[in-house]
């Protein structure tokens, strides 16, 4: 499959600040990209130079066949872009703002009647076509900006953060959108995103970026695969080398490393955090009630994390030592960001 | 030429967006259409008195119908003098039916009849008569326009007798008895049109002048509108600039910029399509409020229409390069709004384009505030379109003033671009 871009050593700084250190990555014809990672890692400044807002400091990028420092204006035909923000005229109807946004790629006529008509199809919003957008909600504004970056039939679409502020019904439709213009129209897509659940579902490979760098890039399964069978961070009362050894001889487990031990206070309501707030996919776990004074913790790599944590914990009752915390990080993207940064991505 | 429409039309879909953002803030459209013309009409009406009571002119007009059920010359000839009469405000009715009724209905003071073949009757030296239908209730102002339809009617009555008269003289005389009737006929109309031109020259130049004279003026009829809504015109256009600049911080603000810069559009385009925007909301701002003005405020808009225009586009083209400039120096939208307000209120009063204190712009005195005004663009504007209006100024003239509010666009571009950032 032919690339539809290379991105070749992009670097964007602003004075001493480095905001995209030296990315490089190809997405292929007809796929969908993801480019994941926490809010200020250097997406969208990565996207803004792809698409010819921002002036790379240096690299550059091929797309269709065009550089984008050299041929700006064929690569911009060739793009379609969905900002972050709600890029709109409220005061216009989604026709009045499609229309501009058609007529701006040079569109005219009965062909751009017809492909205002075609996008107001895909994003569902044709009864209300002649309303204007500031009288809609925000997911029907959200379908409207999508709509924006695709009125010109681009062949790559670059999608920054679609459903932030979405509610999730309109979520899902962009999700079937989506979906649907990359099997229907074979276009090829960039979805940006911090939530590792979209880039999942939409994407067959993603690059994960933090503070300006890509750290991994490879198939969604590949990503997942490098985790293994998932984490379980646990706090015990006590931990030897004996101990230690023992349970790396574990079947289900594949490595134990020791975190840095941490006062018992801040273990307790690290451990807490994570329940109230639910973003680490915790299972199975037995979360001790009561905030006793907690010893070293150890980060257990497993081949299936519901095996690892019946031996560990089994292996632990033999020889009687407590735990003060458990945290269960199933296999996805999150756990994989974990696993390469020590950070979550909506930190 | 394909290539160039082609060029254009980026520019012009900008522009059409533009307008149709524009045109739908409501508030706007107040500020720039209705109050000038609610602030003109104030402040000409609150001084229109004073200004008569030193001219000595108290002008007047009656409304009446002109009804010409004539087919000939003499009726066409009585209708025309009676609308160039400054004192009358006429308006031409189908039949003398209608002018009845809404005489009756008291909607004109009076209305002027002049019956089928009134110019047979003429040219046959046969009675015939004007008819006045007057309202009841208006028999002063009636009386008026008798006389003046009796003095409108007597160059035809004149003519009439003349003709008769040359046609006895020539009859009882006997000298053309032989000559053939075309004969007859030819010298009877040369012998009449060389005693009308003649009586028309002695009534250009009558022996006699009478004048009237004020108690310290020429007794001309001042129209404060005239001074007032140019200024007002010129001053609210102004306010355009603040929308101008807070809708560049907008477009960066809520991201359509970003959408802008990555399509294949040029960025001179980007910075061209408001700039054709807003200088036509200027143009269509000065057209509304001048048509305005001449038709319900009988402002003088002079001769010169070609004049009038290319006034309104410099300084529809300077009012867009001050607004892009606000947008640019200020640093968020708020700013550029409150900035462009300041100047839109302080910078006419310091230029001296209002007539305070007299009929004429303060700026026309002479003295300080001229000296300030000339680094105004309002200034030029005004002076533009007062030498348009009065008919003082020639070609040259108003070019000079063009030229001046071109130069400042110039400048505040200039400014604009320098620190205008696309990323």
């Amino acid at each position: 499959m032919p690339a539809i871009l290379e991105a070749d050593g992009l670097v964007k700084k602003y004075g001493e600040h480095v905001a995209v250190d030296d990315i490089s990555f190809a997405v292929e014809e007809g796929e969908v990209f993801g480019l994941l990672g926490p809010n200020g890692a250097g997406k969208t400044t990565t996207i803004s130079m792809l698409t010819g807002v921002l002036e790379p400091t240096a690299g550059t990028a091929r797309i269709g066949g065009h550089d984008l420092r050299t041929e700006p204006t064929e690569v911009k035909r060739i793009n379609g872009l969905v900002p972050q923000d709600l890029a709109l005229y409220p005061t216009l109807s989604a026709r009045a703002n499609l229309q501009f946004f058609g007529r701006i790629y040079g569109l005219k006529g009965r062909d751009l009647r017809e492909r205002v008509d075609d996008v107001l199809e895909v994003v569902a919003l044709t009864e209300r076509a002649n309303e204007p957008i500031e009288k809609y909600s925000g997911g029907m504004k959200r379908r409207v900006n999508i709509a924006a970056g695709l009125v010109h039939q681009p062949r790559l679409l670059f999608l920054d953060e679609p459903t932030v502020g979405v509610d999730p019904q309109s979520r899902n439709h962009i999700f079937e959108s989506v979906m649907k213009l990359n099997r229907e129209r074979r276009m090829s897509i960039i979805y940006t995103s911090h939530y590792m659940e979209e880039v999942e579902l939409l994407c067959t490979r993603a690059a994960i970026v933090d503070e300006g760098r890509i750290i991994a890039l490879d198939t969604i399964r590949n990503l997942i695969a490098r985790l293994g069978g998932g984490v379980i961070q646990m706090g015990l009362e006590r931990l030897d080398d004996e101990m230690l050894a023992a349970m790396r001889a574990l079947p289900a487990v594949t490595a134990v490393t020791i975190v840095t031990p941490q006062p018992a206070a801040t273990a307790v309501a690290a451990a807490a955090a994570a329940a109230v707030t639910g973003e680490a996919a915790v299972a199975g776990e037995d979360r001790p009630t009561d905030a006793k004074p907690a010893g070293p913790v150890v980060k257990i790599e497993t081949r299936r994390s519901q095996d690892a944590l019946v031996q560990v914990v089994g292996y632990l009752n033999e020889r009687d030592v407590g735990f003060t915390s458990i945290e269960i990080f199933e296999p996805n993207l999150e756990s994989v960001f974990l696993h390469l940064t020590g950070k979550k991505l909506r930190e | 030429m394909r290539r160039l429409t082609d060029g254009l039309r980026p520019t012009l879909a900008i522009a059409w967006k533009e307008l149709q953002v524009t045109f739908r803030d409501r508030g706007l459209l107040a500020i720039l259409f209705l109050l000038p013309l609610v602030f003109a009409s104030l402040f000409s009406l609150s001084q229109q008195a004073a200004a008569d009571a030193a001219t000595g002119a108290v002008p007047m007009t009656i409304d009446v119908f002109v009804v010409d059920e004539d087919d000939g010359p003499y009726g066409a000839q009585v209708s025309s003098v009676l609308g160039r009469m400054s004192v009358l405000r006429i308006e031409e009715l189908a039949t003398a039916a209608e002018a009845r009724e809404r005489i009756g209905q008291g909607e004109r003071t009076a209305a002027v009849i002049i019956p089928a073949r009134f110019s047979d009757a003429i040219d046959a030296y046969t009675p015939t008569r004007l008819e006045v239908v007057v309202d009841p209730v208006q028999q002063a102002l009636g009386a008026v326009v008798v006389g003046l339809a009796n003095y409108a009617a007597s160059p035809v009555s004149t003519q009439g007798e003349l003709l008769e008269g040359t046609r006895r003289f020539v009859d009882r005389s006997g000298v053309l008895a032989s000559a053939p009737p075309e004969v007859q006929a030819a010298v009877e109309a040369q012998t009449v049109g060389a005693i009308m031109a003649q009586l028309q020259e002695m009534q250009a130049e009558p022996p006699i002048r009478v004048e009237t004279d004020g108690p310290t003026s020429s007794g001309e009829p001042v129209n404060l509108m005239d001074s007032f809504m140019p200024a007002f015109a010129v001053m609210f256009a102004f306010f355009l600039t603040g929308h101008i600049g807070q809708t560049f911080h907008k477009e960066r603000d809520e991201g359509t910029f970003r959408r802008l810069l990555a399509s294949p559009l040029s960025h001179a385009s980007i910075v061209a399509g408001p700039m054709v925007a807003y200088t036509l909301v200027v143009v269509i701002q000065v057209t509304f409020l001048f048509a305005i003005g001449a038709g319900a405020f009988r402002l003088d808009l002079g001769d010169s229409l070609a004049g009038l225009v290319a006034v309104s586009l410099a300084l529809g083209v300077t009012v867009a390069c001050f607004g892009l400039m606000l947008g640019v120096v200020t640093r968020t939208g708020r700013q550029a709004d409150i900035a462009g307000t300041l100047a839109a209120f302080v910078l006419p009063f310091i230029s001296g384009i209002f007539p305070f204190g007299g009929f004429d712009p303060a700026y026309l005195a002479g003295g300080t505030i001229a000296t300030i005004g000339m680094f105004i663009p309002h200034m030029h504007a005004a002076e533009g379109f007062r030498l348009v209006m009065t008919g003082e100024g020639t070609p040259a003239t108003v070019l000079v003033q063009v030229g001046i509010l071109l130069g400042f666009a110039a400048i505040f571009f200039g400014i604009a671009s320098r620190r205008l950032r696309f990323d």
